[in-house]
């Protein structure tokens, strides 16, 4: 046989020994078969349990935001804010019922006690409260504090039916639209419109119903609030008559999508003023363009019998265009207006808006405002804000 | 055959940025093939603005999405809810902090919202209609074409 041959039948056997050796018989591979299709079933039951478990476990998640100032106003220096730092715990504590709940830590708080080590000063004040066996203690009362700390919500959400919850605890006030969506990652600029949170209050501190309503393709949503009102603690009400609102919206299928509504509050404060706040809001989005307006009104009845009426508006049109945004805004408000005529703390706002969405959770603002007021003691001025968002998580 | 110095450049600037052309095909809307229940494009895109959070027999609807890169999601929100995918996740995510949301979708990739509609006849997503067409146990209820 030639030498040729025989390295060609060496190779042959080489090749064909391992793989004889590796032969296994038809059953032998079924066997394994369906081990291996029972792992694979176990670790799909493994994955839906944890996914289960998960999807009830306590959810922490937040946002956080910092910004530079420059502005022309006398007596401004650029300067950076810690604007906000928040935490949001939420849990699903069954099909039905869920918790929420922000803790806001604005302007990167910090609160001294006079015990602290840090405090070389002797604190005179002290302040004495019983402790959990009945005894009273003394102890230092605080002695520096920055910044602030806000339990800005916490509430518990039943599903009564599908278009039907109930909220117990403390929540934004339902009004208008930015009070609704007012997180920083997700508005234009970080400078509000003037008028929010100085017509309709910023939080309620009672119980509210809410819901959708279904007519074909337009949606009714639907909120009633009733609270303490305005001027209160969580710890209670300083009057016997509650703060009652409603914010009815509808939802049209015109454009992409369009949305109008109105908002309606009702207060007796502490000091025996009423107040009466109504607004009107409208969100249109057709494409990558949105504009939203809001128009609130205020009219305070003092005891004196005196009649103070706020007038707040503003319209902003946005344009998305890849991972960006470019707007405008107009904005107006006067806290002291009647008849329409204008009082010197009537300001006009023109603000430039530019956001890069550099990813899902992030976004740099840039904003200019051009702002004007009537009260020739007041000067008008112009001031920039560059800044962060942050949203803290999925 | 000597490559075109435009298509090189156009190629190497690609790289270069870090891109890869996604390619957009259409989408199918897909449940559990035992559901035989049926919602209009109109209602699809209600569904993904929570405004519509429960199938007609009252049963809650577990409502997934695409992670915002996946081209099936550009595809699906620009068609149905005339929207970018980053405004669409964003406004999603916006819904679920300020605590409105009625109805949260789940984010998973394709083969686990297919896994998930396999398991739950309450379940609703949309993946790539070749993926679509290639699975067992779902029905499409939807096709959109890019």
């Amino acid at each position: 046989m030639p030498s040729k041959q025989l390295v060609y039948l060496g190779w042959l056997c080489c090749l064909l020994l391992p793989a004889s050796a590796l032969a296994i018989t038809k059953q032998e591979a079924e066997e394994k078969l369906q081990t291996m299709e029972q792992d694979i079933a176990f670790s799909k039951e493994q994955f839906y349990d944890i996914e289960t478990e998960l999807s009830h476990l306590m959810k922490i998640s937040g946002y956080m935001d910092m910004e530079y100032h420059v502005s022309r106003e006398k007596g401004s220096y650029p300067q950076f804010r810690l604007h906000h730092f928040s935490l949001f715990f939420n849990k699903n504590i069954t099909e039905k019922w869920r918790f929420f709940s922000e803790i806001e830590y604005q302007d990167g708080p910090r609160y001294v006690s006079c015990n602290s080590p840090d405090q070389n000063q002797n604190c005179d004040d002290q302040v004495t409260v019983r402790d959990t066996s009945g005894r009273n203690q003394s102890f230092a009362t605080m002695k520096e504090a920055d910044g602030g700390i806000f339990a800005e919500a916490f509430n518990v959400t039943y599903q009564l039916r599908p278009e039907l919850d109930l909220r117990f605890g403390r929540e934004f006030t339902p009004a208008g639209l930015w009070n609704v969506d007012h997180y920083p990652p997700y508005l234009a600029t970080q400078q509000a419109p003037q008028h929010i949170r100085n017509i309709f209050p910023r939080t309620n501190d009672g119980i509210s119903a809410f819901g959708v309503q279904r007519f074909t393709n337009t949606f009714l949503s639907y909120n009633v609030y009733l609270g303490n009102g305005e001027y209160n603690s969580g710890a209670g009400d300083g009057n016997a008559s509650k703060s009652l609102g409603a914010r009815l919206s509808i939802t049209l299928p015109a454009f992409t999508q369009t949305e109008a509504g109105l908002s309606l509050y009702h207060d007796t404060w502490n000091n025996g003023s009423t107040k009466d706040a109504t607004g009107v809001h409208l969100r249109m989005k057709a494409n990558d363009f949105t504009i939203q307006s809001e128009v609130a009104h205020a009219s305070i009845e003092q005891v004196s019998s005196n009649t103070v009426e706020s007038l707040g508006y503003y319209l902003q049109a946005v344009y998305d265009w890849r991972a960006f945004s470019f707007g405008y805004r107009y904005d107006v408000f006067d806290d002291n207006t009647a008849n329409g005529v204008k009082s010197p703390t009537y300001g006009a706002i023109n603000s430039l808006i530019f956001n890069y969405h550099s990813a899902k959770n992030v976004v740099f603002k840039l904003e200019y405002h051009m702002e004007s007021y009537e009260d020739s003691q007041v000067d008008n001025y112009n001031h920039a804000i560059a800044s962060v968002a942050v949203h803290l998580g999925e | 055959m000597r490559p075109r110095p435009a298509s090189l450049t156009a190629a190497l600037l690609l790289l270069l940025a870090g891109i890869s052309p996604a390619v957009a095909e259409s989408v199918a809307i897909i449940v559990n093939s035992e559901n035989q229940q049926n919602f209009t494009m109109q209602e699809i895109k209600y569904i993904y603005s929570e405004y519509i959070v429960s199938w007609p027999s009252g049963k809650r609807i577990e409502r997934y999405d695409l992670p915002p890169d996946d081209p099936a999601r550009e595809v699906f929100t620009r068609k149905v809810l005339g929207l970018s995918a980053r405004v669409a996740a964003l406004e999603e995510q916006s819904r679920s902090v300020n605590n409105s949301a009625r109805n949260p979708s789940r984010e998973k990739r394709a083969p686990l919202v297919a896994a998930a509609i396999v398991r739950s006849a309450n379940a609703l997503g949309y993946v790539s209609l070749p993926y679509a067409q290639s699975l067992v146990g779902v029905r499409i209820m939807h096709v959109i074409k890019e």
